[in-house]
């Protein structure tokens, strides 16, 4: 700012001094022009000294506008303003200015002596005219005077001569009488003046023409400015050199004021008509030097002020840049007292206001931020999944927990509507809101539903709980909020803890009647086999007691299986390279189709190796005989994922048909025999080695996938 | 300083379009007065002779310049004598006036005007006693017409017209005292 008041201030004084300078100079120019017939011997000086001051001007100009557009260039705050204040000063000013000056300059370069001196050009030339004749009339005299003399003068002895000059001068009225030789030597004189001791011979050009016309006369001025006809006439003395005779005859003194005033008026005409274009020229040059002031100075004068008018609204409008960037604390100062001041006054009132509302919305959007993050941590913990969405039903916001259940980030439906036709499900996330999409569209308040997933993720059972949202748009329309839970661990365990029960209480009340049936069966072969005489007879007994002994071991092999459902299993585990067990048991399946695709390097568990047997053999029975007399081709698989081992079993037979039903509950089965607890089996085995096990679609083999997986 | 390029591009005009030129000259010393005899031809373009016929006298200036030839220390010494031209209308003459002497000759032509004006006979230009016995001079002269005594309206023509640039070369003589 202190820069900027200092180059205005050099500005100005350079801007003045070139101002002063050009006006003392074209005011001297002025006045020197007002008096042209009179000589100014620093009309030059005045010229450069003007030239100077409109150079120093025009710099000055230049640099300010040179300055205005290097702030154009750099986008300077207010330099468009600046240039278009300056501009409209510079049309408001140039406009009256051109006028003012093409009308003056129109008027200058009229020539009025065109018009008002005709007349006195002619007045003056008849007088001229009238003076010439009146002196060619007194001549005729003086040459008929001097002749008449010359004529006297040639029987003159030198003698006569001398004494007879004196008294024919004053008979003659003449100023002076001179005789020449023919080589132009004085011979006599005689001269009113006594103190005039000689006289200036006749010109050589006289000689020769009183040569050839014998008389010549002349009209002059004397020293005294006086007007005299001088005469020259030849005394002829026959057969001698000629002598010549020159008499001066004074011009009456009346003539002489006459002649003089014609003389000076008619010079001073002349004077003025020769001068008139040179005089216009002056006043054009003149009037051309004060307009490039006024033109440089109005430019000039354009410039400061339109800098100088607009510093109030710069100041604005950079205060206003910064508050619109954020920043409120930059107030405008050393506004002028007008209406930009006022102006300045509001807008400093407005920033006031302005942070404190800043203030209390900041204080506000804390408050939002700690709830919000209140609200955050308290989702993130949460075991349940939470979905909100818009009164557009969008996806607004889902938890940590809803993307664990859904095995989803779900990142990819924040914003959009979800899918409601499930055909064109593409992840868990669609096949969630496709199931629910009935309460989700048409519930009105809160609703609940059990949603069982299986198509693009492991098998799971949802709880789902529906609510309305306060109204978020113009007519209260609400979005909703959906929690969810995942309840198949639990259900799971709730139906294997009854049938556990159930397995207990077959095992206990069927297997001991079982032996004694059997031994009866047995009995009743042994003893009557050989008393029946009849064949058909013998043949019915056996049949008979074949089927009782074949059911019964059948009852015993099924109460064997819930014997061992029912009790707890009991872990040995030791250090085991689980792809070393997986190649080892694979070997009895040498006749199937069995594909090992192990993860090499796995590391080394800690498990039941007799367990794990059970539970391979287990699924690849399961698998096998899902194919009935097809061939089905199975894949076992390992992989390390975080701190776990996840090991797979896939086929390519049909799938499970229906996973809504959990597959690894007991007597859940597609088979035609079978007890349907060789997956319960396997899961309770899995899970007492603190793993889990999901069944669902093998994406590889088209078939069967159930995969469990290990702590490390 | 700013003007200082237009000065030199006046006196480099001067140079180019000086108009007279002076024939011979000599200068001696006579009872203990330095004279000079010096003849100059003077040509007037058409404009001066308009001008000069319209009534507007001309100022002929004969610039003598005693010069030390020590040009350093030397106290150099200017005069200045001036005759001038004008033309009577009544008598259609061109007169020659002497404003020291108050002599006028009149000339029924421009050259017999000129001529006198550029003819110096036994011109009076110093006395010995002012000049520095120690010194050696060199006497310039020069003839040109005063341009600041014509009316202000032809000066600006006059500043920027050739035929008013009506100057000769300087006249160099050394003196010996």
């Amino acid at each position: 700012m202190k820069l900027s008041i200092k180059r205005m201030l050099r500005l100005v004084s350079l801007g003045s001094l070139g101002i002063a300078a050009t006006l003392y100079a074209i005011y001297q120019l002025s006045q020197s022009a007002t008096r042209p017939e009179t000589a100014d011997p620093q009309y030059i000086q005045m010229l450069i000294l003007t030239l100077i001051g409109l150079g120093i001007l025009l710099c000055t100009t230049l640099w300010q506008i040179v300055s205005l557009i290097r702030h154009l260039r750099q986008r300077h705050v207010g330099a468009r303003l600046s240039l278009s204040f300056a501009l409209r000063m510079l049309f408001a000013s140039l406009i009256p200015v051109s006028i003012v000056g093409a009308f003056a300059w129109l008027f200058l370069s009229y020539d009025l002596g065109k018009t008002f001196n005709s007349r006195v050009t002619v007045a003056l030339e008849d007088a001229l005219q009238l003076t010439r004749t009146s002196i060619t009339l007194r001549a005729r005299q003086a040459v008929d005077q001097t002749r008449s003399l010359a004529n006297i003068m040639i029987n003159m002895s030198y003698t006569d001569l001398v004494s007879e000059i004196e008294p024919m001068r004053r008979n003659a009225n003449a100023i002076e009488l001179a005789v020449f030789d023919h080589q132009g030597n004085l011979v006599a004189f005689t001269h009113q003046n006594l103190a005039v001791m000689t006289i200036a011979p006749p010109s050589t050009s006289a000689l020769l023409r009183i040569s050839q016309e014998q008389e010549y006369f002349e009209f002059a001025t004397d020293e005294d400015g006086n007007y005299i006809i001088r005469v020259l006439s030849d005394i002829n003395k026959l057969g001698r050199d000629p002598y010549y005779l020159q008499v001066t005859f004074a011009m009456p003194e009346e003539f002489n004021s006459l002649a003089n005033s014609v003389s000076e008026n008619y010079q001073q005409y002349r004077s003025y008509s020769y001068l008139q274009p040179h005089i216009t020229t002056s006043l054009l040059l003149v009037l051309g030097l004060i307009l490039a002031l006024t033109v440089l100075t109005a430019l000039w004068l354009s410039s400061i002020f339109g800098d100088q008018m607009t510093r109030p609204v710069r100041q604005l409008i950079r205060a206003t840049r910064k508050v619109t960037s954020g920043d409120f604390s930059t107030t405008v100062t050393d506004m002028p007292n007008n209406d930009l001041g006022t102006l300045g006054n509001h807008f400093n009132i407005m920033l006031l206001t302005l942070r404190d509302a800043e203030a209390m919305n900041n204080r506000t959007q804390d408050q939002l931020t700690e709830q919000n993050n209140f609200l955050g941590t308290i989702l993130d913990n949460l075991t349940s999944g939470v979905l909100t969405f818009d009164w557009q039903s969008r996806l607004q916001l889902a938890n940590q927990a809803a993307a664990a259940i859904l095995s989803n980030p779900l990142k990819a439906h924040i914003g959009r509507r979800p899918q409601t036709e499930p055909e064109k499900a593409l992840d868990s996330f669609d096949e969630l809101m496709c199931a629910l999409a009935e309460a989700f569209n048409q519930s009105p308040g809160n609703w609940h539903q059990e949603v069982t997933l299986s198509r693009f993720a492991d098998r799971k059972t949802l709880i789902c709980r529906g609510s309305r949202l306060p109204g978020q748009n113009s007519r209260q329309r609400g979005g909703q909020i959906i929690v969810f839970e995942d309840v198949t661990e639990f259900q799971h365990n709730q139906r294997n803890a009854a049938w556990e029960e159930v397995a207990r209480r077959l095992a206990h009340e069927i297997k001991n009647p079982l032996t004694p049936i059997r031994l009866q069966g047995e009995r009743l072969q042994r003893k009557l086999g050989d008393k029946l005489s009849e064949p058909n007879d013998q043949r019915i007994l056996q049949r008979a007691t074949h089927t009782i002994i074949s059911q019964v071991d059948a009852m015993q092999q099924l109460v064997s299986d819930f014997s061992q459902f029912a009790k707890p299993v009991e872990l040995r585990r030791q250090k085991i390279d689980l792809n070393a067990l997986l190649r080892e048991i694979a070997e009895l399946y040498s006749d199937a189709d069995l594909t090992l695709d192990l993860q090499p390097d796995l590391p080394i568990i800690t498990a039941d190796p007799i367990q794990l047997r059970q539970v391979m053999l287990n699924l690849t029975k399961n698998a096998q005989e899902a194919g009935g007399d097809s061939p089905i081709a199975i894949q076992w698989r390992t992989r390390q994922a975080q701190n776990q081992i996840v090991v797979s079993v896939e086929d390519d037979g049909p799938g499970f048909p229906d996973l809504s039903k959990d597959p690894f509950e007991p007597y859940v089965t597609n088979k035609s025999k079978g007890t349907g607890l060789g997956l319960a089996i396997v899961k309770k085995i899995i899970s007492e080695h603190h793993g889990s096990i999901q069944a669902g679609p093998s994406k590889q083999l088209n078939g069967a996938k159930i995969s469990f997986s290990l702590p490390l | 300083m700013k003007a200082l390029p237009l000065i030199v591009l006046l006196s480099l005009c001067r140079a180019l379009f000086a108009e007279s030129l002076i024939r011979e000259g000599r200068c001696w010393q006579e009872n203990n007065l330095w004279l000079a005899d010096l003849r100059t031809s003077i040509f007037l373009g058409q404009d001066p002779i308009d001008a000069l016929k319209s009534g507007i006298m001309l100022y002929f200036n004969y610039t003598i310049v005693f010069e030390p030839q020590d040009q350093w220390f030397g106290d150099k010494k200017t005069i200045q004598h001036e005759l001038r031209l004008r033309y009577n209308h009544i008598t259609q003459a061109y007169i020659v006036e002497n404003p020291i002497t108050l002599r006028e000759q009149s000339f029924p032509t421009i050259e017999g005007a000129l001529a006198t004006i550029g003819q110096l006979r036994s011109l009076p230009l110093i006395d010995q006693a002012l000049l520095s016995p120690d010194e050696r001079y060199t006497i310039a002269i020069r003839l040109n017409l005063a341009e600041d005594k014509l009316p202000v309206s032809l000066r600006l023509t006059a500043l920027f017209s050739s035929e008013w640039e009506i100057s000769s070369d300087w006249w160099n003589c050394p003196i010996h005292l």
